[in-house]
């Protein structure tokens, strides 16, 4: 997961809190999915609609 | 007729007297405007009207069809946008102080096909910041509020739609949908939702939210009503690298044929076991259930993965998608966002790519698994909120009830889902439910909805906003 992103530096400022929740938010959505695959599981192909199909 | 009748006319009933000409577009828009200049005020549906152009497309449409030239079952009928839907020359604002002046010097596709179709557009419709952020008091416009008691949450993304079509402000609205944000506001409001498969709607023109989980969508009253808006906008479009090159069916040719014979899988692990619904929200769904086994549908109990892994995978690639599109603003503008925005597109700064890359995967495999599992059954009911819409200024129920909710996992799929009303709440609140079919086979999910509202009458109850 990457650190504080220098990006952010002006939303923190505007609330400090934020980044932490932010942080929080991911970690807890990230560890809710499950991460067991097989090599050859490939991701969708998001830009093919009619592979949905 | 009377305002309020014109305004809670179908688009069927509407399309018919017009066809007969004992009513004029004309005299459809002004109703419309008049009864958005007196109740709107209370509602915050609308962001920006057109009067002006929308009453001249009127008498062109008018004078069109009194020459013998109706175009189809849209011609006359006024309709309205959400606000992240490209208008030319009309403002654009994503409901952003960041967007606040953005006229776009190009229609959506979805606003040319509604336009082609003779439909008048009234007017941009409020919604959740960008299609995210939540009912927020700190952006230049107000949230849009509940017709059926405007103290409560709409539902949204697309709640300004969701509240124009139920109070009689409008017959039909577009709405999008990336986690359920067609859905929602169509459940907390009591109107018909569909979000079709994935590329069978273009996104072109549309303010994105994640690429890849993005839907565009009609709202309106009734479920005919629906297959008639999504057969206007449905098909193939080059402006649309996902636009999907599946031929468009007549979605209304069997809308009316019941559900005898037709295989229904009941999803109830998700509002029973995953995230317990309301009491009153579960009791409809097990009635609305019962009522299509009435119909002669062969009902099962089928079940899927857990709704909270499923909900976290599209949570990942839609903030992973979301981050990427506002990392600028949010580096350089963060306080012209809505709180609610940030901290809900903010996660999104902390996945990392193979985080990203394992949701992909894992969608790939839901994908795979749901396609089997409609080889067993036509459709599968199940629920969309899980509570009645909660007071819009109570932010600590909003954010609870924000993802007790089983949408996001058929954006995941891409296949269509469409929420129904199944009744009130005894506080007067709409019930609601999905059905959800294979993928481009909107027309069996229209077809079940259809047979289920036609011994119900929860489409024709009205809000008293007045």
């Amino acid at each position: 997961m990457p650190d504080f992103p220098e990006d952010l530096k002006n939303a923190n400022a505007l609330d400090p809190s934020l980044i932490e929740r932010a942080r929080a938010d991911a970690t807890r959505l990230v560890g809710g999915m499950p991460k067991e695959f097989e090599p050859a599981d490939e991701p969708a192909h998001i830009y093919l609609a009619d592979l949905a199909s | 007729m009377s305002d309020a009748e014109l305004g809670f006319l179908s688009i069927a009933d509407a399309s018919d007297q017009i066809a007969k000409k004992t009513l004029s577009p004309v005299e459809l828009t002004e109703a419309l405007f008049r009864r958005a200049e007196a109740l709107d005020p209370k509602l915050n549906a609308y962001l920006l009207k057109d009067a002006d152009k929308a009453l001249s497309s009127a008498k062109v449409a008018e004078a069109a069809i009194q020459a013998g030239r109706k175009l189809g079952p849209l011609h006359g009928i006024p309709f309205g946008l959400k606000d992240i839907v490209d208008t030319a020359g009309l403002r654009t604002t994503c409901h952003s102080k960041i967007l606040e002046n953005n006229v776009p010097q190009r229609d959506a596709t979805v606003a040319t096909k509604l336009k082609a179709s003779g439909a008048i557009l009234m007017g941009k419709l409020s919604t959740h910041e960008f299609a995210l952020g939540g009912p927020a008091f700190d952006l230049p416009w107000p949230p849009a509020r509940n017709p059926w008691n405007t103290n409560h949450h709409p539902g949204g993304s697309s709640s300004g739609s969701g509240s124009a079509v139920a109070a009689g402000l409008l017959p039909m609205a577009i709405g999008t949908d990336t986690g359920g944000s067609v859905r929602n506001p169509a459940s907390c409001c009591g109107i018909v939702g569909m979000k079709a498969t994935y590329g069978r709607v273009s996104r072109a023109g549309v303010f994105p939210l994640s690429y890849s989980l993005d839907h565009i969508g009609p709202m309106t009253r009734t479920v005919i009503d629906n297959a008639l808006m999504l057969q206007a906008i449905a098909g193939s479009d080059q402006r649309d690298p996902a636009s999907a090159k599946a031929a468009v069916p007549d979605f209304s040719i069997n809308i009316e044929a019941g559900v005898r014979g037709l295989r229904v899988g009941y999803l109830r692990h998700f509002h029973e076991v995953d995230t317990p619904a309301h009491p009153e929200m579960a009791a409809a769904l097990d009635e609305a259930v019962g009522i299509l086994r009435k119909e002669g549908a062969e009902v099962k109990d089928v079940s899927f993965f857990p709704l909270s892994e499923l909900a976290a995978a599209n949570r990942i690639i839609l903030l992973s998608e979301a981050y990427s599109i506002h990392r600028k603003w949010l580096s350089e503008r963060p306080g012209d966002y809505a709180k609610a925005t940030r901290d809900r597109i903010l996660p999104g700064a902390f996945m990392g790519a193979a985080d990203y890359v394992d949701a992909l995967r894992r969608r790939a495999i839901y994908r795979e698994q749901f396609k089997r599992l409609l080889t067993e059954v036509d459709v599968v009911i199940c629920a969309s909120s899980m509570d009645p819409a909660c007071r819009i200024d109570d932010e600590a129920e909003v954010s609870r009830t924000y993802g007790r909710q089983a949408r996001t996992p058929f954006n995941i799929l891409g296949v269509p889902a469409l929420a129904v009303p199944t009744g009130f709440s005894k506080e007067g609140l709409p019930l609601s439910m999905q059905v959800v079919g294979r993928s481009f086979d909107e027309a069996t999910v229209y077809r079940v909805a259809r047979a289920y509202e036609r011994v119900t009458n929860w489409t024709t109850q009205r809000p008293n906003v007045l």
